[in-house]
């Protein structure tokens, strides 16, 4: 258990610290194995179940972002994958207490991750009919396992059993399945994986479902559904649904603010279908912390990292170089003694996932019609910002050069209800989604859609600065007006005042439309007419941010009025006008010039 | 008295003369007619050829033997016989002279002697008169005076004598032929030779020279003026019935008419005692050969109103007792009969309509009564029908429901939509803010502080009702599916508010606010659809108003859904029909011939007349319109130059609005010095001035178009150098299409080029070939509407807002979520002032309209929100149809 602060290339240091880790595991084991020969042989790796706090449904994952680890997971379970080096055996052993005192034997050598294959439950729920008879789904599970074991080899330790408890035994028994109901049946298994499948004859098409409790994680994914038409690759049907539905599971190793090094869990196995890797290049992965008890070293709560994902960038058997795309900063620092900082893979099931975008503080009030754009890498929130301009913002030439750069975004509008709608690409499987308010970013995540159906983003509340920055554009244009027209107006005197004979009652008039335009000062006031209120407004209700932006709005407003009403030149332009007068009745009539 | 004596004894030695002249033979008698100038008779009248010939033989003669002088003595006078007429232009332009005629039918041809005319019958009646009763003695005094009256004194024109001045003894003299009597000579042959217009020049020189006289009432003319005068009026007459053109014979009979009232009285000769005689045929015979071809024609058109013109105010009064009269009378009047069978027959098989349309045309053909034994009453049988039947004409410049070819509803399409479908809620009345009313429910009451309203629907449709009557089931079902994200008419606005519906019974259901809106009379502004047959694309209105019955390119017919049963004690309107004209002035024209009978938009220009002129007060009623019509520029959403914050400024400044309201739209200088008084005056809002919305402290923008060009020029920095075209729809209608293109003008002085399209032919339908639209609406709920507007889309959808700001999007929406009207307000006075500053639109002007309706319809509203508010309550009641054409003032 490492914990890494800092980015670093950890390829070859990640390699060495792997022997250490094997060194100082290994002398663990043997202290624990001298412990327990003290005490009584073996670990008890169906350790009773500490109380369980509720656990959610991995469906109803809801999370805040505010550059801070949103809400814990919490889940106080037990950990088939005790730490203290359970070999990979079925272990049913029970302390029996014997009196009779053996010899003290050296404990086995934990299996490392790399080499410790998953333990796959694979349930199969099939009822029989007229045309579906018991030996023939029998014989299907025997064609199961076969396939899988040729498909997968020796990653997983994978057993098929009857499934005699879901009802319906088809794709509506298993949506009705909870986490809450698969973990209580399953929570004291060592299994890592629980995988019911159901499949269901409709005439001769056969509806084949599945859906995979992850235990690690202690989440239930939603259903995958097939179709086969043939009897005959039924078997294989299911097999594939079943290396479908199975994501691996990584320890990372060294975790930076961009990238992580990880092992993956049985990474040394080479399968025999290079379809069937657990892990491939572009896997997206979610990260996960599991924290252990003091004492018993079980399992007591699992976290996830919210907005917060693994791309597999490269990978070498069972060690893979992912890279970190986040809204949080740095949230690999996790791990340590009895903590472990861990991945599981994640892939789409649905085609869509809606985004439902909530004010922190009013979770009534959805944020409607707010653009949310989406793109396909980070850019910085300055980058952001010009990536997809709102309608008729002004732009430099630098700007629209680096947007044109990029891929078009798509640019989404968050509907009455507050929500926009993210579809699955292929090509984009990791998005990064931006959610703009005027010119500014509220929020900058990545997301993985179509694993749940919907998710809540909630957002600061942006009203007030919004409202700032479209009372500042009203005066903006005023500014424009008052410029173009004094500048007009001046260069009307101009052009009389050099004139062989100025109409001087003319060029009073302009001068005195000069005078009646607004001034800087009543600019000034109008903006901080703006400014106060808005400002007392956010630090009312402790919005610090909202009132630092509009103080930066205002400030830049400011700066703008002063730059185009500079008092200084409407001063001069009155003294030129006025030499021009004295020198024009100073100048002697009919002096032929 | 040697003076007299020395007279009288020359003029002896002249009838000496005289007497030696005659004696001797005919001589060079042109000599003494110095008016013949044969050189100028060659160039006036090519017709008098021989006579001028001989003229200027004579006159050449002369010319031939000027120097010789003869004694006076040797020549002898010329005989009338031989008296040529003088030419016109002899008469015209030339000295007037008299012939004076001898009882030797000799001819003096002297200077006109008076007394005139009828010289001798005039010398002999004076002597005649001269007072017998006086004594001896002062008869012996007046002796001179009295011989003088039996001498006609003879001036010879241009003679070298000394004293020109003869005196002819009365009893050698015959006749004077006057210089009058000539030219009533050269005018007879003129009109023998057909040649009118030089006859009429002649008449009119004749009236010149011989003005008549008045003697007590009457004028006297000249004696033989009026006979040649009514002659060539009639030859006239004739001559352009011959030429087919008959109104102007009948123009010419109409004045012949009153003037032959007068005849002359003066003892006609031969030739005009006889035509004196014929006048009246031949009067009677022309006028009947002038009427009854137009009579035929308008008959052959269908034009009964002109055919009984002809027939009444041009041949009975000319002609009263004219057989044809009785002809043509009696040829309508059985027409009428017919028809009139026909629609007692149809009302009989209880086909109202086409009873209807068969005694409109029957009182169209012949209004009046049919005096013959079982003839049908037409008055009876037209009101009844028309009671029974009525039917609406509209006259409008462009039908409703014709394709517009513009991107957004004209006001031919609203009329339409008007007439087709009935919302669940409509406005009633405005009143700076809009009252709603409802045709279906009974009653709707909300409870728990407005999150709940039960609505019970009337038990059965009013009688007057056009539309079938609804179910709460129909309702609910058309509401859930406005609510169903999935349904393609998905309301989403509606589904923000309503979180649930029940039906409680057929006519009863709840309806559920998750957030209680502002008005929900607004938000039920809909009307109620249910998805079309299986076999059918679309949708059907369930809420039906009318239906379009039949259309064509000049007029479209729409009735009732529902025609009302027999039996009841009233009925009311059945039948629209629209009537396309041209132009406004075509409409207004035959509008007063009766051809329609509401006209539901007129150019302000016009109102004024209609509101002080008597005759037309007596016949219509001008009724203002509760809404101001909003005219606007609205822009393209998916113009990419006007995303531009400066080019749509400069188009705003560049308009001077004052100038041309007031001189195209409403043609009244006086809007541009006081706009309160005037029809219209300019806006800074997409909606009517005297809205809660519109906020009089946000004043409209002023022209400036200095500014314009400023802005303009930095616009065209940020758009690469150059403002692009730009291309602006309109609708055809003539007022807007006229301002439109002064507005075209307006821009281009400023630098922006702005081209007008044809909206029919080359906008497309996606709406990207256009930028800039000019519409008119009017928007009584701002609160609901401004959203749709905005996005020049039917419902108010968030998408659809992806084009705007995020600040001002976000103000549209907290519109939306305005938890009350105060709230609601604050958010319209901010929207107004960044609508305004942002130029998102381009308010123009607003024009207080008016609808002109004949008094003859009730039940209308007093001030009507649109041309078709309440149709189904209106009551017509009959009308003869009035011939608006003036009757001929009898003379």
């Amino acid at each position: 258990m490492t914990r890494q602060s800092s980015p670093v290339d950890c390829h070859r240091p990640a390699g060495r610290l792997r022997h250490v880790v094997a060194a100082v595991r290994l002398a663990a084991a043997v202290v624990l194995v001298i412990g327990i020969g003290r005490g009584g042989l073996g670990q008890d790796e169906k350790s009773s179940a500490d109380p369980a706090s509720a656990s959610k449904e991995s469906a109803e994952t809801k999370s805040a972002v505010d550059g801070s680890v949103g809400s814990d997971k919490t889940g106080a379970v037990s950990d088939p994958e005790a730490a203290s080096g359970a070999s990979g055996n079925k272990a049913d052993q029970a302390a029996t207490g014997e009196a009779t005192v053996k010899p003290v034997s050296r404990p086995p050598e934990p299996t490392p991750d790399r080499l410790r294959p998953y333990r796959v439950l694979l349930s199969l729920a099939m009822v029989s009919d007229p045309l579906v008879s018991e030996k023939a789904i029998q014989q299907l599970r025997r064609d199961v396992a076969l396939v899988l074991e040729r498909t997968i080899g020796e990653t997983w330790q994978c057993e098929i059993q009857a499934n005699d408890w879901l009802l319906p035994a088809t794709v509506v028994g298993l949506d009705r399945v909870t986490a809450t109901g698969m973990l209580d049946r399953y929570q004291q298994s060592h299994w890592d994986r629980v995988m019911l499948v159901t499949v269901s004859r409709t005439g001769t098409r056969f509806e084949v479902a599945g859906r995979t409790l992850n235990l690690p994680t202690r989440a239930l994914v939603l259903s995958r559904r097939r179709q086969e038409h043939d009897r005959r690759g039924l078997a294989s049907t299911v097999a594939r649904l079943a290396r479908d539905m199975f994501r691996a599971t990584v320890h990372v190793d060294l975790g930076g603010a961009k990238g992580a090094d990880v092992t993956v869990r049985a990474g040394e196995f080479p399968v025999a279908d290079p379809d069937s890797e657990q892990l491939r290049v572009g896997d997206q992965l979610e990260p996960f912390l599991r924290y252990r008890d003091r004492k018993t070293n079980k399992v007591v709560r699992v976290q996830l990292f919210p907005w917060t994902y693994l791309t597999v960038a490269e990978r070498t058997r069972a060690s893979a170089r992912c890279e970190l795309a986040t809204a949080l900063r740095n949230p690999l620092r996790g791990g340590g003694r009895r903590v472990d900082l861990m991945a599981v893979g994640i892939a789409p099931v649905l085609e869509t996932t809606r985004i439902t975008l909530l004010p922190r503080r009013n979770r009534n009030r959805p944020l409607i019609g707010h653009r949310v754009v989406v793109l396909s890498r980070r850019l910085t929130k300055k980058a952001a910002s010009t990536a997809a301009p709102d309608a008729g913002a002004l732009e430099a030439d630098d700007e629209k050069k680096k947007r044109a750069a990029l891929l078009p975004p798509r640019r989404l509008l968050s509907d009455r209800r507050g929500r926009v709608e993210i579809g699955v690409d292929e090509k984009m499987p990791l998005i990064w989604m931006y959610v703009m308010s005027g010119k500014s970013v509220m929020a900058r995540v990545p997301f993985v859609p179509g694993r749940v159906p919907e998710i809540e983003l909630l957002l600061p509340d942006d009203a007030t600065r919004l409202g700032v920055e479209g009372q500042v554009a009203r005066l903006r244009g005023e500014l424009i007006d008052t410029v173009a027209q004094r500048a007009v107006q001046m260069a009307l005197v101009k052009k009389m005042i050099d004139a062989e004979t100025p109409d001087w009652n003319k060029i009073d008039g302009y001068m005195k439309k000069i005078e009646d335009l607004p001034t800087l000062k009543s600019f000034q006031d109008e903006l901080e007419s703006i400014e106060f209120p808005a400002i007392q407004s956010a630090m009312k209700v402790g919005n610090r941010v909202s009132a630092g932006r509009i103080r930066r709005i205002c400030n830049d407003t400011r700066a703008l009025f002063s730059r185009h009403l500079d008092e200084l030149k409407l001063i001069d332009f009155r003294d030129t006008v006025k030499d021009a007068r004295k020198s024009n009745k100073v100048k002697p009539r009919g002096d032929g010039n | 008295m040697k003076i007299n004596a020395l007279r009288i004894a020359v003029v002896l030695l002249v009838a000496t003369v005289i007497g030696w002249e005659l004696s001797s033979g005919p001589a060079s008698a042109q000599q003494q007619q110095p008016a013949a100038r044969p050189a100028q008779s060659k160039k006036t009248q090519p017709k008098k050829a021989d006579t001028k010939k001989a003229d200027t033989k004579k006159a050449d003669t002369k010319k031939a033997e000027p120097a010789k002088p003869e004694p006076a003595e040797e020549k002898p006078l010329p005989k009338l016989a031989d008296m040529k007429t003088p030419d016109v232009t002899t008469l015209l332009q030339g000295k007037p002279v008299c012939w004076v005629v001898t009882i030797k039918d000799e001819v003096i041809v002297s200077e006109p002697v008076k007394p005139r005319p009828r010289t001798r019958e005039q010398m002999l009646k004076s002597i005649e008169d001269w007072p017998k009763g006086k004594s001896p003695a002062q008869r012996r005094a007046k002796k001179i005076e009295f011989d003088r009256l039996h001498f006609l004194t003879v001036v010879l024109p241009e003679t070298s004598a000394d004293e020109p001045e003869y005196h002819l003894p009365i009893r050698f003299l015959k006749n004077v032929v006057h210089h009058e009597d000539l030219m009533l000579k050269r005018i007879d042959l003129l009109m023998d030779a057909s040649d009118f217009r030089a006859a009429f020049e002649m008449l009119l020189a004749l009236e010149r020279v011989a003005p008549p006289k008045r003697v007590g009432k009457k004028e006297v003319f000249w004696p033989g003026y009026v006979d040649r005068r009514n002659r060539l009026m009639l030859l006239e007459a004739e001559r352009k019935i011959k030429q087919k053109r008959l109104q102007s014979a009948l123009a010419y009979l109409f004045d012949l008419n009153s003037l032959k009232a007068d005849p002359p009285t003066e003892v006609a000769d031969e030739r005009y005692t006889a035509f004196r005689q014929q006048l009246n045929m031949r009067f009677a015979k022309a006028v009947g050969d002038a009427t009854e071809p137009l009579i035929a024609s308008a008959v052959a058109a269908g034009d009964f109103h002109q055919a009984r013109f002809f027939l009444r105010d041009r041949l009975r009064a000319l002609v009263p007792a004219h057989p044809a009269i009785s002809k043509w009378q009696g040829m309508l009047e059985s027409r009428q009969q017919n028809l009139l069978g026909k629609a007692a027959a149809a009302t009989a098989a209880s086909r109202h309509d086409q009873a209807a349309l068969l005694a409109d045309q029957a009182i169209r053909v012949w209004p009046a009564g049919v005096k013959k034994d079982k003839a049908l009453n037409v008055n009876v049988i037209y009101t009844a029908t028309s009671r029974r039947f009525q039917t609406l004409t509209v006259g409008v410049v462009k039908l409703a429901g014709s394709p517009s070819g513009c991107p957004f509803p004209t006001e031919s399409d609203r009329r339409h939509h008007e007439l087709l479908t009935q919302t669940l809620f409509h406005v009633e009345r405005f009143e700076n803010i809009p009252y709603y009313k409802t045709d279906y429910f009974e009653r709707f009451e909300p409870t728990d502080l407005g999150r709940q309203v039960e609505f019970a629907l009337r038990p059965a449709p009013a009688s007057w009702q056009a539309g079938p009557g609804l179910s709460s089931a129909a309702i609910v079902s058309m509401l859930s599916a406005r609510i169903d994200p999935q349904n393609r008419h998905f309301d989403e606005r509606l589904a923000t508010f309503v979180s649930g519906l029940s039906v409680r019974s057929p006519r009863e259901f709840r309806l559920r606010f998750s957030r209680v809106p502002v008005s929900p009379e607004a938000l039920l502004k809909i009307p109620v659809v249910a998805p079309a047959p299986a076999d059918q694309d679309g949708q059907q209105v369930l809420s039906r108003r009318f239906r379009v019955h039949d259309r064509n390119e000049r007029r479209a017919v729409y009735r009732r859904e529902i025609p009302e049963p027999d039996g009841l004690p009233g009925y009311h309107v059945a039948e629209i029909k629209e009537i396309r004209y041209d132009t406004y002035e075509k409409a207004l024209q035959a509008m007063l011939r009766g051809e329609f009978a509401v006209l539901p938009r007129m150019p302000s220009w016009h109102v004024e007349t209609f509101r002080t002129n008597k005759r037309l007060l007596q016949q219509f009623r001008v009724l203002p319109y509760a809404v101001s019509t909003t005219h606007v520029i609205q822009f393209n959403p998916r113009s990419q130059p006007l995303k531009n914050h400066e080019l749509r400024k400069s188009l705003a400044v560049g308009l001077d609005r004052t100038r041309i309201l007031a001189e195209t739209v409403l043609r009244d200088s006086q809007a541009r010095v006081d706009s309160k008084q005037a029809q219209g005056r300019v806006i800074s809002a997409p909606y009517p001035s005297r809205s809660y919305a519109y906020f009089q402290q946000n004043r409209p923008r002023p022209h400036n178009p200095i500014l314009a060009i400023s802005l303009a020029t930095v616009a065209a920095n940020r758009l690469g150098g150059k403002v692009p075209a730009l291309k602006m729809v309109c609708s055809t209608e003539p007022i807007v299409h006229a301002a439109a293109t002064q507005l075209v003008a307006q821009w281009k002085r400023v630098g922006l080029e702005v081209t007008l399209l044809d909206s029919a032919a080359q906008a497309s339908d996606d709406g990207t070939d256009w930028d800039l639209a000019y519409r008119t609406l009017h928007m009584t709920e701002p609160i609901v509407e401004l959203w749709p507007f905005l996005t020049m889309q039917p419902v108010a959808r968030v998408a659809d807002l992806m084009y705007l700001p995020d600040w001002l999007r976000q103000e549209l929406i907290n519109l939306d979520r305005a938890e009350n009207f105060q709230l609601a307000l604050k958010v319209l006075q901010r929207l107004h002032r960044n609508i305004q500053e942002q130029v998102l639109v381009l308010p123009l002007w607003e024009v207080d309209e008016v609808m002109v309706l004949p008094r003859n319809i009730e039940g209308f509203p007093q001030k009507p929100l649109s041309p078709y508010q309440g149709l189904e309550r209106w009551v017509i009641q009959p009308q003869s149809p009035q011939d608006a054409i003036p009757r001929v003032r009898p003379q």
